[in-house]
């Protein structure tokens, strides 16, 4: 599978490239940014400002009312000093709150609209892209960058981005403060900051390490109770649940090391970083101290506290960048596989001044084309054919032959590298997408339905069909036992229907539009012997006068196509009707007996449980 | 109280140093109660003792102030630089022992519950191994690997994290309103007026936050499973050109998603201000109070400055308990949903009296009943009777449903007996252990399993320590040599997921192998040719020949040629031994195996005719 260049963003200096990229999301909002900015910064302020509040009351108030017990003066009281404060402390405290208030819902929006941004750019480019990429993409591995990932980006500039705002203004503010009052203690208080840093960043690096380590080895173990409950009939069979026990028990030691190490430098990084602003703490007192003992003193009492609580507190801020720091280092990969998905290029869209196809009659012609999924192994090179109006095709081969190739070239799934599709004469990149693929009936190997009613998958090809249109659809392909189930909840995927049902609903989905063009694709390889009978007569119906492609491993399904094409390494090798083809006795004489041999088998119910899955791994064994 | 019981067998011999590691928590806490007090001295002792002239000296009568008070120099005024280093000295060997024991607190916590968490999650597995395969073909395996990654990680964080915090932060009120308490009552009071009210309002909101969280998540999965539908059906979407359908449908649900995530928001919001305006408020009550009590002389400068840092460890800390006590709740729903699994009864395997060195091979079922469900009206097997003597190669053939599989499950005790009796040499079944039997009975099942390491891994799975040569032999036996020598890497070539993907008859033949090399007494093929092309299921049948001579061996097949040259052929219809004996006297036996006989040569007959 492609990873999408997922290492990149980990070398050195990726980290303003990806930086820029993320926060281009939500300078989108510049208001909201800003106004998010603001408040968060107002938090700082307000937080730096308290110690001074404080510091004020105790040289103001605290004290002289203090030496009015010690100095037993007069007692000239004046308590609006104490009220005064009382008040600011207090004023502060609810311009505090009322900022976290603003805060909290400023980022909780910025990051639900930034993940909300994202998801959708990448769901509608994820639409724009070709087949060729899903071919090579596993669902869940889309699916991630679309949730988890999203959600790692938009959790770093929303509250990951607040943490560094407000550690660096309270740093800045409280060093002001700090100069303000004293210099000498202030740069005693600030010589901590460096320390801090390089020990905050040393420890979380080595935390991140870890973590990723654990992390990796965590799907690791979940892989392994997957494979060893999946095969526990194995394991039983022959007796080595000691020993999956024992293989289990590696990893899991392995997993609790990289998480106890990991955890071993969370638990060092706190009391390490208190105690360094702890060694702080203590030269302020005891250089405070004396400073405060002077006639007149250098400090007050005030501000001997106020630096105390500098002192112990200046690590917060540091442990909030560092934390950011981290964060940003552990999304940078989530960000580039959102990113890389983003720069995949569409490669099928239609080019400027295209226009819509009329009514498509069916006429369809290859010329010359070639073809490969990976460069340097062409499926096609060179290939010519033409298909007549109203006519049925059948196309027959091995896995890899290049038939299925054929009829996504049809429905420009895929585009030729070189030679050209015409349809109804004409080259269809000159046409536009919707209007082919909107005139195309196309019936797929695996019936995908989604979640709603049965009516609204089979409207699904045409949404403006009427209720009896639908009926008819449904009466055509031979399912009229829909009819009265059309109000239906198919569930997730259309889980509440067999498989058969589910390809009968994407038949009549695809005759629904009358379509110029049918193609089937393996449309009948996952489904039962009974329904596929049932569906046969469907498929008669649909491909009656119209243009039809159809790929079939059960022969029976396409002996009663117009023209039969056996295809080896992208060349017909045989074209005929069933009946020139079996007088040939060549490759498509061989495969029909052999199936046919099965056929009978279960024609007779005796051996039901010949899937059609190993009919299809037959007959590639046979080819191969 | 059971889940403590719980709890404790988890946390299992690391019980004590889980204790020791409370012990360090609270002694860490404790110490850290110690810093305002310094700062307190050097406030009252210091500053306003030097002051005055060393007239005013305000010693507070608590253990703790008096204590320090004796540490220090004699209280002159000459003394007081001296007094001062100490100070500043106390409070870096009060700091260095607060950070020192949290640290080994933390580090002995990680660890022990680190250890704990590996030993349960081995004992999971095992258990999981061990469990009847009844067990595993009722659970879904997804549910069950939930169980042991998501759950368990709940617990991990409940006896690393949470539990620890939930001390701490308990620790920390009781000891900051004690070190007020001691100096003034009042003033602790006061300190915690509205504590009780913040404890509720955090509490009561954490409930309402999860509910809605819940519904977050709702909204969420609903985002998913759109994605999802669109992602595995997106050549359905292009083939009828809907993309505008879809993103009109993603759309409307990532809005809806949005719009509950900014309520949550907003929920936060609201919480976090009113509840900040509750401290601030709290705090210039104490601020208000205590300087009152100054100017009443009931309490010095310092131990206001030294009471306000206690008044905010009484506080602030209140939401966070809340909230992890919110979480417990988390906890109990996955030690519920773990001990659910571990007190379900495993298999016993190993030791009995019969497990001799190899078997002779002759096996007998006498009138032998089983159904998978006590509730399912029908028996899979209806009284099956039948002996097979050493050497013999044996098929068994019918329908779907018959019961084929069933037998040879019952064979190597994957399920029991519930009437009548199994005879392996002679002796009843159940006599033998279950690991013995599996050992001595190679069977290689229908569905090929393959686990994704090297396939020279998947053949030695059952004897890891097989010479090469050994696994080249049955690798040659199985037919599958060949094939596996056209891959770059050979035998280390890795298959499944994070491999190259072999067909089904390529599995078969991989599985074939395993077993071969396992050199087991009896072997059962079920069905295990069936991906396989005729020609080459001929040559394996050929060398099984080779390699089985002298060797009993049951054969599990749908096709008449995969059967005709067995010694005997058992066929089977509902659970019911029909027919038994040679290919020749079951034809002449005109029943159900000269139909199905019949059957397959008209079908070389229309094939015949269909060649013109």
């Amino acid at each position: 599978m492609a990873r999408l260049n997922e290492m990149q963003f980990r070398s050195k200096g990726a980290l303003i490239p990806f930086l820029k990229k993320i926060f281009s999301y939500s300078f989108k909002y510049k208001r909201l940014t800003l106004n998010f900015i603001f408040f968060i910064i107002l938090v700082a302020v307000t937080d730096a400002v308290f110690p001074i509040i404080w510091m004020q009351l105790i040289d103001k108030v605290v004290v002289p009312f203090a030496e009015i017990y010690t100095k037993q003066t007069e007692p000239n009281i004046d308590f609006a000093p104490l009220t005064e404060f009382a008040f600011y402390y207090f004023a502060i405290g609810m311009l505090q709150a009322f900022a976290v208030f603003m805060f909290i819902k400023f980022t909780g929006f910025i990051q639900e609209q930034v993940m909300f941004d994202i998801r959708e750019e990448l769901f509608v480019h994820l639409q724009k892209l070709p087949f060729a990429f899903y071919d090579k993409m596993a669902v869940g591995w889309l699916m991630s960058r679309i949730t988890s990932d999203t959600d790692r980006v938009s959790e770093v500039i929303s509250w990951g981005f607040i943490e560094v705002i407000w550690g660096t203004v309270m740093i800045i503010v409280c060093s002001g403060v700090m100069f303000f009052l004293n210099w000498k203690l202030a740069l005693i208080v600030l010589s901590s900051i460096p320390v801090l840093l390089i020990v905050s960043f040393k420890i979380k690096r080595l935390i991140l390490d870890f973590s990723r380590q654990a992390r990796k080895l965590n799907s690791e173990i979940t892989a392994s109770y997957n494979e060893h409950i999946n095969g526990v009939e194995v394991n039983k069979s022959t007796v080595q649940e000691k020993r999956a026990g024992k293989e289990f028990s590696i990893l899991s030691e392995k997993m609790r090391v990289a998480s106890f190490n990991a955890s071993f430098y969370t638990a060092l990084y706190q009391p390490l970083v208190i105690f360094i602003g702890s060694v702080a703490a203590a030269v302020v007192v005891f250089i405070g101290g004396k400073m405060s003992l002077g006639f007149p003193p250098e400090i007050t009492i005030g501000v001997l506290t106020a630096f105390f609580s500098y002192a112990v507190q200046i690590y917060e801020p540091i442990f909030d960048i560092s934390g950011f720091y981290a964060q940003v280092q552990g999304s940078i990969s989530a960000g580039e596989r959102i990113f890389s998905l983003l720069e995949t290029p569409t490669r099928i869209f239609d080019e400027p001044n295209v226009t819509d196809f009329k009514k498509i009659e069916g006429e369809i012609d290859f010329e010359n084309v070639s073809f490969s999924y990976d460069e340097g192994k062409p499926v096609l090179e060179n290939f010519s054919l033409k298909i007549k109006k109203g006519t049925s095709v059948a196309l027959v081969g091995a896995t890899g032959s290049g038939k299925s190739t054929i009829a996504s070239l049809v429905c420009r799934f895929y585009e030729a590298t070189a030679g050209k599709v015409k349809i109804d004469g004409i080259d269809y990149k000159t046409k536009t997408l919707f209007s082919l693929r909107s005139q195309l009936g196309i019936v797929l190997q695996t019936p995908h339905l989604f979640s709603g009613t049965i009516k609204q998958n089979i409207q699904y090809s045409r949404e403006n069909a009427t209720e009896d249109e639908i009926k008819n659809a449904l009466r055509l392909v031979g399912a009229e036992n829909f009819l009265g189930r059309l109000e239906e909840e198919v569930g997730e995927c259309g889980i509440n229907l067999s498989m058969g049902e589910k390809q009968l609903v994407s038949f009549a989905r695809a005759i629904l539009s009358n379509p110029g063009i049918f193609v089937m694709d393996e449309a009948t390889s996952s489904i039962d012997t009974i329904t596929e009978a049932k569906i046969q007569r469907g498929i008669e119906e649909l491909v009656k006068g119209r243009t039809s492609i159809i790929i079939a491993h059960r022969l029976s399904t396409i002996k009663n196509c117009d023209r039969i094409l056996v295809i080896q390494k992208g060349k017909i090798i045989e074209d005929g009707s069933h009946f020139e083809l079996m007088k040939n006795k060549g490759n498509y004489y061989n495969l029909y007996t052999r199936q046919l041999r099965t056929e009978k088998e279960k024609e007779h119910g005796l051996f039901v449980d010949v899937t059609e899955k190993q009919v299809k791994m037959d007959y590639d064994e046979v080819e191969d | 109280m059971e889940k403590l019981k719980i709890l404790m067998g988890i946390l299992d011999r690391w019980k004590s140093y889980y204790v020791l590691s409370a012990v360090l928590l609270i002694l860490s806490t404790g110490i850290r109660m110690l810093e305002p007090k310094i700062l307190q001295i050097a406030v009252d002792g210091v500053v306003v003792f030097a002051q005055s002239n060393g007239k005013e000296l305000h010693i507070s009568n608590d253990f703790v102030t008096q204590f320090f008070y004796k540490i220090l120099p004699e209280m002159k005024l000459e003394n007081i630089s001296v007094i001062l280093i100490y100070l500043g000295a106390l409070y870096l060997i009060v700091s260095f022992f607060r950070a020192g024991f949290m640290f080994a607190s933390s580090t002995i916590t990680y660890d022990s519950s680190q250890k704990a968490i590996k030993k349960l999650r081995d004992k999971l597995f095992n258990h999981i191994q061990y469990l009847p395969l009844v067990y595993h073909t009722k659970i879904p395996t997804g549910e069950l690997i939930q169980r042991c990654t998501g759950d368990i990680e709940t617990i991990k964080n409940f006896i690393a994290a949470h539990l620890v915090d939930i001390l701490r932060l308990s620790v920390l009120f009781v000891g900051a309103f004690l070190m007020m308490a001691a100096v003034n009552l009042k003033f602790a009071l006061v300190a915690i007026v509205i504590s009780p009210v913040l404890g509720f309002i955090s509490y009561s909101f954490f409930k309402k936050e999860k509910i809605i969280w819940d519904e977050h998540e709702k909204e969420q999965d609903k985002l998913a499973v759109i994605v999802q539908e669109n992602i595995s059906g997106i050549r359905v979407v292009k083939a009828f050109a809907k993309e505008n359908f879809e993103i009109n449908k993603f759309a409307n649900q990532n809005l809806r998603k949005k719009n509950i995530g900014i309520r949550q928001a907003n929920m936060n919001a609201s919480f976090w201000s009113t509840t900040d305006i509750l401290i601030n408020t709290q705090l210039t009550i104490v601020v208000l109070y205590g300087t009152y009590l100054v100017f009443k002389s009931e309490i010095s400068v310092g131990e206001l400055v030294s009471f306000f840092s206690y008044a905010h460890l009484v506080t602030w800390p209140m939401r966070r308990l809340a909230e992890i006590i919110t979480k417990m709740g988390m906890t109990n729903v996955a030690l519920k949903r773990l001990t659910s699994i571990l007190h379900e009864e495993t298999e016993a395997t190993h030791g009995h009296e019969n497990d001799g060195k190899s078997l002779k091979g002759t096996l007998e079922f006498r009138d032998v009943y089983f159904r998978y469900k006590k509730d399912d009206e029908n028996h899979v097997l209806n009284g099956v009777s039948f002996k097979i003597q050493q050497g013999e190669k044996v098929a068994l053939l019918g329908p779907t449903g018959s019961g084929k599989s069933t037998i040879i499950a019952l064979l190597t005790r994957l399920y029991d007996v519930q009437q009548g009796e199994i005879l392996i040499d002679g002796k009843n079944i159940n006599t033998f252990s279950k690991d013995y039997l599996r050992k001595r009975i190679g069977v290689v099942l229908q569905k090929p399993f393959l686990f994704s390491n090297s396939i020279k891994e998947n053949i030695a799975y059952a004897k890891p320590d097989s010479l090469h040569e050994d696994i080249i032999e049955s690798a040659k036996a199985a037919k599958i040599h060949e094939i596996i020598e056209i891959f770059p890497n050979g035998y280390e070539t890795v298959v499944g997921e994070k491999g190259v993907t072999l067909s089904g008859g390529q599995k078969q033949r991989v599985t074939i192998a395993r077993t071969l090399l396992a050199n087991p007494d009896i072997l059962v093929l079920d069905d295990s040719t069936s991906a396989v092309d005729t020609e080459t299921e001929f040559e394996i049948q050929a060398a099984l020949r080779e390699t089985m001579k002298d060797k009993t061996s049951i054969v599990i097949a749908h096709r008449i040629t995969s059967v005709c040259d067995a010694d005997r052929i058992i066929v089977l219809e509902k659970g019911k031994v029909i027919e038994n004996g040679t290919h020749e006297k079951l034809i002449a036996n005109n029943g159900f195996y000269k139909r199905i006989y019949e059957i397959q040569v008209s079908i070389e007959e229309e094939i015949k005719k269909e060649e013109f």
